[in-house]
């Protein structure tokens, strides 16, 4: 059965991004009779194979069937990117993890982080009818042997603050630059893969270089957080809790993997639906759990209460950027934001005007029709936004794929309703962050700073070998 | 955009004969795989394997592309204009079905992205009268797509046919759709409402389809396409066994379940042109002379090559 990947995410296609190794170790089946000596083989012009038997015969071989296990096994080869993922990535695998860290003794344990979304939060609070707060605490004590659970609305914060930041500098170069502007979100994986698949290099340039908040958490947890707690970031196994399955993939990409420590930034993203397997597997009910007091990262932050940024269920890029350029580049504070839908209600616009004219224009774009129709927009030249949110699943990321199946719509507004209800937090105003910032990263600016919470993208060719084409 | 060059022969009457007017040789760079005009006239769309389909709006001199739909992964097999005419639908082997919205300034822009389908689809076509959409896959169902608040939902999967289905038709009224298939039969499908007094269940809102005819047996290979008149309800199919088929339908006595016996008209009777545009017994306009003792009706060399069978079908109305 196929995950349910983001539409724009299925249409684009997985193969292209974890293509079959050529290496495969196992190509041929050969038929081990008794009493035969060693079989010759010989290999045609073509590349078929054929064992050559003692008295001369040619018999072609079949291709033999190869099991996911094996594969895995050999690690040559990869049979099918979506079967990888999954299974490379799974609660199960989570558990495998946990429990050979239980038996291993105590110089080969790893130090296991646990990175919880608030969407994934907010779902799981909804489908077991409890407050934000009480699931957190609660949740980490349900996952035992997991020694820090952290909240990516941490990280969140370096990322509306780099995003706003990358806005203001492109916003003021756009008469040099033509490829400065619109600017268009990065956080989340779906687009970004459609977008280096499908559009490659007509549309990178606009893509925000920010990395999204489980990626930049991947590096605080291995970089700034490996230091703290004296462990190689090899022996961290960073689990990460997310609202789709696209965030699989994310955590997959090579840039995202340290050469130095071999070692992934993330090494494992559940859904929030398969933390409800893990719950149900071990027939809890979070209610019934005591809770634990939650984690922080810096031991100078505070970390009874959860926060949350305002502006929607995906991050609230477009309303802190936009809140941002206002007052950097035209001294104005705004107060409420004003959002007009357009064709439909995943596509919506805010503008800043003053005295007739307009300032920003911005907007935001969910779901894969409309980034088709701002992407087509964009190459006839008629796009009119200066910056676009864009995320592939409809309503954003409290609707994400691996979500918690909700039976309403009442019910994804309970979602929104426990996602908004934690005290709202000015990423700007976090002394941790602030904190980061100046003694780890070294500036705002620093070549660490960009090295830490910046990335690449790359344009995908397709992959023209045998494995890929669908007869 | 595109242009089209201009012919070189000059025009004649209507009733003379036919003359090749424009060809719009830039617009596609694989197979043009289906053409629809739009229901004013002024708009012919191209579906294209190259993955487009273009619009071209008919000039004085010819015709100018004036809009190229991308977004399909791989080869898009069918287009078809809603009877409204601002609404567009295309398919593809990509397995996906967009609905497609014109507005006042020729701009065009995706309104749906439909991924109901498992595998290649193959055919669309809207319902004569309602903003209703049919396609046809080779997952072998047939499906009904609506439109649901701000966006499009499947409202119905009709299962029955046994391999890919090629093509869909509409009745005149709407209540009954014609599928043909790789699996030899014609099905007929007819619409029950919620509340009908035949007692078919229906969830929800929506009707309920139920195949009401099978015809097999009549076809001794893959029907490609279907037609449903809808000045004389006759039915005729496009078949890989070189023949065209015209299917009327008798009345049957009673109904446990609304169900019509559709036959066979033999081949001889030749009064049976029924205002067809193609029959068996003349030969098609086509542009190569040395062929003309094979009927068909090409549109494009590829798909000649594909099949000897007659492909496609259409009824002038």
């Amino acid at each position: 059965m196929a995950a349910p990947f983001s539409g724009a995410l299925r249409l684009a296609g997985l193969e292209d991004f974890i293509g079959p190794a050529q290496e495969c170790v196992k190509p041929v089946q050969v038929e081990k009779k008794a009493g035969k000596a060693a079989a010759k083989i010989r290999i045609e012009a073509d590349g078929s194979y054929f064992q050559i038997n003692q008295d001369g015969e040619a018999q072609k071989l079949e291709k033999a069937q190869i099991t996911l296990d094996d594969c895995l096994a050999c690690s040559g080869c990869i049979t099918s990117a979506e079967s990888v993922l999954i299974s490379q990535q799974s609660h199960q695998e989570l558990c495998k993890v946990l429990a050979l860290n239980k038996a291993a003794a105590p110089s080969e344990q790893k130090l296991v982080v646990v990175s919880v979304s608030p969407q994934s939060r907010a779902s799981l609070a909804a489908k077991c009818k409890l407050e934000v707060v009480e699931a957190a605490k609660r949740l980490s004590t349900f996952l035992k042997g997991v020694h820090y659970v952290f909240d990516t609305t941490f990280s969140r914060n370096f990322s509306l603050l780099e995003s706003q930041r990358e806005f203001v500098k492109r916003f003021r170069r756009r008469a040099q630059d033509s490829q400065a502007l619109p600017m268009l979100a990065s956080a989340c994986p779906g687009w970004i893969c459609y977008a280096e698949k499908t559009h490659g290099s007509f549309i990178i340039p606009h893509i925000s270089t920010t990395k999204s908040p489980q990626q930049v958490m991947g590096s605080l947890v291995k970089g700034y957080f490996a230091e703290q707690q004296h462990c190689p970031p090899e022996h961290i196994y960073h689990v990460t809790v997310m609202p789709c399955y696209d965030k699989k993939l994310e955590a997959s990409r090579p840039d995202f993997f340290n050469q130095q420590h071999q070692s992934r930034d993330v090494d494992c993203v559940i859904t929030t639906g398969e933390v409800l397997k893990l719950l149900e597997q071990e027939g809890v009910s979070l209610a019934d759990v005591d809770p634990t007091p939650l984690d922080a990262m810096l031991s100078s932050a505070a970390a009874e209460e959860l926060s949350t940024h305002p502006g929607g269920g995906s991050g609230g890029y477009l309303e802190h950027i936009y809140r941002h350029a206002a007052k950097e580049l035209f001294g104005i504070q705004v107060d409420t934001i004003e959002y007009k839908p357009l064709k439909n209600k995943d596509f919506q616009e805010v503008t800043l005007q003053r005295d007739g004219a307009v300032l920003l224009h911005f907007a935001l774009a969910y779901g894969f029709r409309n980034i088709q129709n701002l992407v087509q927009k964009l190459k006839r030249g008629k796009c009119p936004y200066h910056y676009v949110e864009v995320m592939a699943c409809p309503s954003g990321c409290l609707n994400g794929g691996g979500q918690i199946k909700l039976e309403s719509k009442d019910q994804l507004q309970q979602v929104e309703r426990l996602y908004e209800s934690p005290k709202v937090e000015i990423p700007e105003e976090n002394q941790a962050v602030a904190e980061l910032y100046q003694h780890w990263l070294g500036g705002r600016d620093s070549e660490k700073a960009l090295g830490v919470l910046h990335t690449e993208y790359h344009p995908v060719e397709r992959a023209n070998t045998g494995f890929n084409i669908k007869w | 955009g595109c242009g089209s060059s201009p012919p070189s022969s000059p025009p004649c009457p209507a009733g003379s004969g036919w003359t090749c007017r424009a060809v719009l040789g830039d617009g596609h760079q694989r197979t043009v795989r289906r053409v629809a005009w739009s229901p004013c006239g002024s708009y012919l769309a191209s579906a294209s394997f190259d993955g487009t389909t273009c619009i071209w709006k008919r000039q004085e001199d010819g015709f100018e592309c004036v809009a190229t739909l991308e977004g399909h992964e791989n080869e898009v097999k069918s287009v078809a204009w809603a009877p409204s005419g601002t609404l567009l639908a295309t398919c593809s082997r990509d397995k996906s079905v967009w609905v497609w919205e014109v507005d006042e300034e020729e701009e065009y822009e995706c309104v749906s992205v439909l991924n109901a389908h498992t595998q290649d689809v193959k055919h669309v076509v809207w319902h004569p009268s309602q903003e209703l959409l049919a396609s046809a896959s080779y997952d072998d169902t047939v499906r009904l797509y609506r439109e649901e608040e701000d966006d499009w939902v499947c409202c119905a999967t009709l299962e029955g046919h046994e391999s890919t289905v090629w093509a869909v038709a509409f009745e005149k009224g709407g209540e009954r759709l014609a599928s043909v298939s790789d699996d030899r039969t014609l099905r007929v499908w007819r619409r029950f409402e919620p509340g009908n007094q035949e007692g078919v269940a229906c969830s929800g809102t929506d009707p309920t389809w139920k195949c009401v005819c099978t015809l097999s047996g009549y076809h001794s290979r893959t029907i490609y396409d279907v037609s449903w008149c809808h000045l004389t309800g006759a039915v005729a199919t496009a078949c890989g066994d070189d023949a065209i088929r015209v299917f009327e339908e008798s009345v049957g006595a009673g109904w446990a379940f609304p169900r019509r016996n559709f036959h066979n008209i033999p081949s001889n009777l030749s009064n049976l042109t029924l205002h067809c545009s193609a029959s068996v017994l003349r030969t098609s306009v086509e542009a190569e002379p040395s062929l003309r003792k094979r009927p068909r009706v090409s549109f494009s060399r590829h798909m000649s090559l594909m099949a000897l069978a007659v492909f496609p079908v259409s009824f002038l109305e």
